[in-house]
């Protein structure tokens, strides 16, 4: 069995290198993008299975590139990683149509299992979330 | 025995007598009534009588130690002829007073002397005579009778026309009224005007009637004067006395009106050289009295009245006499005061009032006009006071944006900055527990964990630092999810219920605007929790057109509104409301203490389009 395909897009370079090398152990990191725009390019063009995305970033931010990615490719998983451990961000996120939402801080520890779960086809919520307004959805 | 009882009470008084002279005033002859009779040629009624009767009288009662009966009776020789009325009267008087015993006989006027003279012998053989008349009969001069005393009542007629003369000195004809059925009488007083002046012409009003004389009085000329002396000429029917003719002349008279009796004072004459009818009456009272205390009348001599030069103020006032042409030693009689010496009093007292007054006056208009200066100072001072308070609004509106701004910047530096190197520890941490197999042992996994999880905390921390001084989550997912997320997170932390609604197109909403209403909703609840200990809170989110409104609902203690604005305390409340000001929009608090509090913001989602806070 292949690994699965991973898109990376972050606009922090020395964290995208640090995500890469993270998931280059389990998975095949076929990108790693520093802003929305380049990351809708490139999934165009690369067609991951799993696109790991930032929120906070320059230009097209990743809830907007998320729509724009779900606009384009339906079936496409998306793993939010943000620094932010919001509810409302989260729900937002799961509404736009991500699959994984992830706290940074997190990232070492859950990362790979919330894309092992996305690709399973299920929802992969961070614990440090707080469940409050998750459970509004 | 009874002889002896009567004789006590005598010795007792004589005893007394010889103890104290005080008890006993006189002799037993001078307690005896005295009676005095006094003879007036004229009616009761004539003007100069009563004065007599009374002054006369009064002069014995304060003289004469014993008691007086006093009776006058009248000749009315005025009325009748002298004969047949000296007979009448003396037989009057025999009849009348018979079995009485006179003391004292007194005449007024020389008719009434002859008539005493004449029936002395029969009346009052023997009695003392005073007399008052304008000369000295002859009868008395002549005679050895030594009975007779008196007073002469000359009258000035020259002196009176040459005091006329003076005080108008312009004068070309003096009229003189002096008219009566006796010629002797006439012919003296011609003879003592004769000659008087060479400047004047005298003319005499020889009118058989008062109507008559009032007539030609009336056709008298300027720069004439009167001397009125009398008019006595007897009219049948028509009984005037001479003062009131006097009167009469003065009204009808175009020039003015001197006399050279007292009665006429008073009724129109300016005046003349006179004698007093009072004075006159005052000492034949007292001649007699010496007389009736014992004195013999030809220890008397016979004494002239006085003459005083006596005017009337009003006259002098009506007729524009310089006062200083009257005789020296006048007298002048009815003298009004002048306004300024009738109302000094009221004068000074205005005055005193009408100053003070102007003084108020003036202090108010001084007043007035410092409360101008200081209104209109007062007014370009709130003018000041009003541009000042208007550019620290917008100061505090741009200290609100620039505090955003620098909260924003600081919450961004964190979160980029120190976060993601928080995360990227955290990650490589993570790595490199997973890492070959020398870093695998027990110790170095435990420190790793440890390390990591110290990362995590910091993280945790600097991230909620950051939120505090920023919510990012405010930009990335709007107003109403932003603030939503809040309530969950207040109701979470504090332990309270807090419901949020939002309606309408809140996307819309500027994100300066966004963050104004964020903040006004993060301090409404902050209050209602911490001051107010609200347990349910509501936040709801409205837009509706333009407008966007946010009303934040407690059921807190709530407080006093204006207690809080004066005491200076609620910076909650002026943060809210500049917060609201500095986008144009407006904050309504309602909250009474135990009643819970709701404040509402509302204003243009877009903020105010001139505004120059935002700049």
């Amino acid at each position: 069995m292949r690994n699965a395909t991973v898109l990376i897009a972050d606009d922090h370079p020395s964290l995208l290198s640090g995500l890469v090398s993270l998931l280059e152990e389990k998975f095949e990191v076929v990108g790693a993008v520093v802003n929305g725009h380049l990351l809708v390019e490139a999934a165009a063009r690369l067609r991951p299975d799993v696109v790991v995305t930032d929120i906070s970033m320059p230009g097209l931010n990743g809830l907007e590139a998320l729509a724009q990615l779900k606009a384009a490719r339906s079936d496409i998983k998306v793993v939010v990683l943000t620094m932010y451990a919001d509810g409302a961000l989260a729900a937002e996120a799961i509404r736009a149509g991500a699959s994984g939402f992830v706290v940074k801080v997190s990232a070492a520890d859950e990362l790979e299992t919330a894309i092992d779960e996305v690709l399973q086809g299920r929802v992969y919520l961070s614990p440090d979330v707080p469940r409050d307004a998750v459970h509004s959805l | 025995m009874k002889t002896r009882a009567l004789s006590r009470p005598v010795c007792v008084i004589a005893v007394a007598c010889l103890a104290s002279p005080l008890l006993c005033p006189g002799r037993v002859e001078a307690q005896a009534h005295r009676t005095v009779l006094t003879i007036h040629a004229g009616a009761e009624s004539f003007p100069s009588n009563p004065i007599l009767d009374s002054s006369v009288r009064e002069a014995l009662l304060s003289h004469v130690n014993a008691p007086i009966d006093y009776f006058a009776e009248y000749l009315k020789s005025d009325s009748f002829a002298l004969e047949d009325a000296s007979e009448a009267l003396a037989d009057y008087i025999r009849r009348k007073y018979l079995g009485r015993r006179i003391d004292l006989v007194i005449a007024t006027t020389s008719q009434a002397l002859k008539f005493v003279i004449d029936y002395r012998g029969g009346l009052f053989p023997g009695v003392p005579v005073v007399f008052s008349t304008v000369a000295v009969p002859e009868a008395i001069s002549r005679s050895a009778d030594r009975a007779f005393t008196g007073v002469t009542v000359g009258a000035a007629y020259a002196q009176t026309l040459r005091a006329a003369i003076h005080m108008h000195p312009s004068t070309e004809r003096v009229f003189v009224v002096a008219n009566g059925p006796d010629r002797d009488v006439v012919e003296t007083v011609r003879a003592a005007l004769r000659g008087v002046s060479s400047q004047v012409r005298l003319t005499y009003l020889d009118e058989p009637t008062v109507a008559r004389l009032l007539e030609a009085v009336r056709l008298v000329p300027p720069r004439s004067v009167i001397f009125y002396i009398w008019q006595a000429q007897p009219e049948p029917g028509n009984l005037v006395y001479p003062d009131q003719v006097a009167r009469l002349v003065a009204q009808a008279a175009p020039v003015p009106v001197y006399g050279t009796s007292d009665l006429y004072m008073g009724l129109g004459i300016v005046g003349g050289v006179m004698r007093r009818t009072f004075e006159t009456g005052t000492r034949l009272g007292e001649l007699g009295s010496l007389i009736l205390n014992g004195a013999r009348p030809a220890d008397l001599p016979i004494e002239k009245a006085r003459l005083v030069p006596t005017f009337d103020w009003r006259q002098i006032q009506r007729w524009g006499i310089d006062a200083s042409l009257l005789p020296p030693g006048s007298d002048v009689q009815f003298r009004v005061p002048t306004v300024w010496e009738a109302y000094r009093a009221y004068a000074i007292g205005t005055l005193f009032v009408v100053t003070a007054q102007l003084l108020l006056i003036a202090a108010l208009l001084t007043q007035r006009t410092r409360r101008q200066r200081a209104e209109q100072t007062l007014v370009a001072r709130e003018a000041t006071l009003r541009t000042s308070y208007e550019k620290i609004r917008q100061l505090a509106g741009q200290l609100i944006n620039a505090q955003e701004a620098a909260r924003g910047d600081l919450a961004r530096d964190l979160h980029d900055g120190l976060c993601q190197r928080l995360a990227e520890v955290s990650m490589d941490i993570g790595r490199l527990k997973r890492s070959p197999a020398h870093h695998q042992d027990a110790q170095t996994q435990d420190t790793l964990s440890k390390i990591q999880g110290d990362t995590r905390e910091m993280y945790e921390e600097i991230r909620r630092l950051s939120h505090e001084l920023h919510p990012a989550t405010l930009q990335l997912l709007g107003l109403a999810p932003a603030l939503e997320a809040h309530c969950v997170e207040v109701a979470r932390r504090h332990a309270v219920q807090v419901s949020f609604t939002a309606d309408g197109d809140l996307a819309g909403v500027r994100p300066d605007v966004a963050v104004c209403l964020f903040r006004i909703a993060q301090e409404s609840l902050r209050n209602g929790i911490v001051h107010g200990a609200a347990r349910r809170l509501t936040v709801s989110l409205a837009r509706t057109g333009g407008e966007v409104e946010l009303t934040v609902t407690d059921d807190g203690r709530g407080f006093d509104l204006e207690a809080v604005r004066s005491g200076g305390r609620g910076l909650g409340l002026v943060s809210i409301e500049e917060r609201a000001h500095a986008f144009g929009g407006h904050v309504h608090i309602a909250t009474e203490l135990e009643q819970g509090t709701t404040i509402r913001v509302r204003g243009l989602a877009v903020g105010r389009p001139d505004d120059i806070a935002l700049d």
